[in-house]
């Protein structure tokens, strides 16, 4: 992973705005880090997109207004990197046809990346608790439907918009022009 | 990639999403309903169903049911009237005198008096006992009679 200055720039920017909406007072399992993992991913590539999730998972369990993370840190880092990862791979098959179609592809994805961050982050919690994992999941099923339906939005509503922003710089023109 | 071949995995991708989410939600309705049922028969053994009528016979000749009341195990009768009406009462020494069901009151020549019914003879069976002194069994049912006070004839 080599990033030009500019880029580098990008990444920081991105890392500091996502760690300063991780870390603020907020409802549970309502974030826009997945959302900006992605979009990394999408403009920076697998690699950055993965180190993205990674970094800010890390100092959001260190420092997170619901408390110390403990064991299930690495688990949200390895979901959180993976989103970044699927960010990477979406670029790599290119942002094609029309904006709503976008749209639509981008809140699908939003919704499929947050319910595998949950299932990770669910066998996490099983494995720690020694619980069975469809317990765990079953348990917090109602979250992670609220962690779905808000990322849903999220990615369909925002992914587009955020992408025509960052077009005036030269990664995310070569992507959105595929 | 194609553009069929995208949309196929999309769809997919989408399908799978539900799929999970709707069996994982169902599957946390069936777990909550097998620990409501658990509860429900931990419940049943401290609780009884008694069925109640208020006959209300020479006042207006209307009758009121209240079938299955739940009433905690060890209840008495006067316990289980207060449960389903309004009831006014004077204690006398360790008895409880009737002397209302919803504001129906007792007369010089008519009054409230308690029946049970008899499974065995299908039949209302007079009873001497004090409401507050009987101790209701699972399944019972009682009714309370509005009658003139020399009467024997069970409740209609």
């Amino acid at each position: 992973m080599r990033l030009q200055t500019r880029q580098l720039a990008l990444f920081c920017a991105l890392a500091a705005a996502s760690i300063g909406i991780q870390l603020t007072p907020r409802p549970p399992n309502i974030e826009s880090t997945s959302l900006i993992t992605f979009f990394v991913g999408v403009v920076l590539g697998c690699p950055a997109g993965g180190f993205f999730g990674t970094l800010v998972m890390l100092v959001n369990g260190f420092l997170s207004p619901w408390g110390f993370a403990g064991l299930i840190m690495p688990f949200q880092i390895v979901g959180m990197s993976l989103i970044g990862v699927a960010g990477g791979i979406f670029r790599r098959y290119g942002i094609t046809g029309s904006a709503t179609r976008t749209v639509f592809e981008s809140a699908i994805l939003g919704s499929f990346l947050t319910l595998v961050y949950d299932i990770i982050t669910n066998v996490g919690v099983a494995l720690i608790t020694n619980v069975p994992i469809v317990f765990a999941f079953i348990t917090g099923v109602t979250f992670s439907l609220m962690h779905i339906a808000s990322n849903t939005l999220l990615f369909g509503l925002a992914f587009t918009p955020l992408l025509k922003t960052f077009k005036t710089f030269g990664e995310v023109r070569k992507i959105a022009d595929n | 990639m194609q553009t069929t071949k995208r949309t196929l995995v999309f769809t997919v991708l989408a399908l799978t999403v539900w799929a999970i989410s709707t069996t994982a939600y169902a599957s946390y309705y069936y777990t909550k309903y097998k620990q409501l049922e658990h509860t429900l028969g931990t419940m049943q053994s401290l609780v009884l169903k008694v069925n109640i009528l208020i006959d209300y016979g020479e006042w207006n000749e209307t009758q009121e049911w209240h079938n299955a009341t739940l009433v905690p195990a060890g209840s008495t009768l006067f316990n289980a009237t207060l449960a389903v009406a309004k009831v006014d009462s004077t204690p006398w020494g360790e008895y409880m005198l009737i002397n209302s069901i919803n504001g129906v009151e007792n007369s010089q020549d008519t009054g409230w008096i308690w029946w049970i019914w008899d499974n065995s003879t299908s039949q209302w069976k007079p009873t001497l006992e004090a409401a507050n002194k009987y101790v209701l069994a699972d399944g019972e049912t009682i009714c309370w009679n509005y009658q003139n006070w020399a009467s024997t004839s069970p409740p209609s």
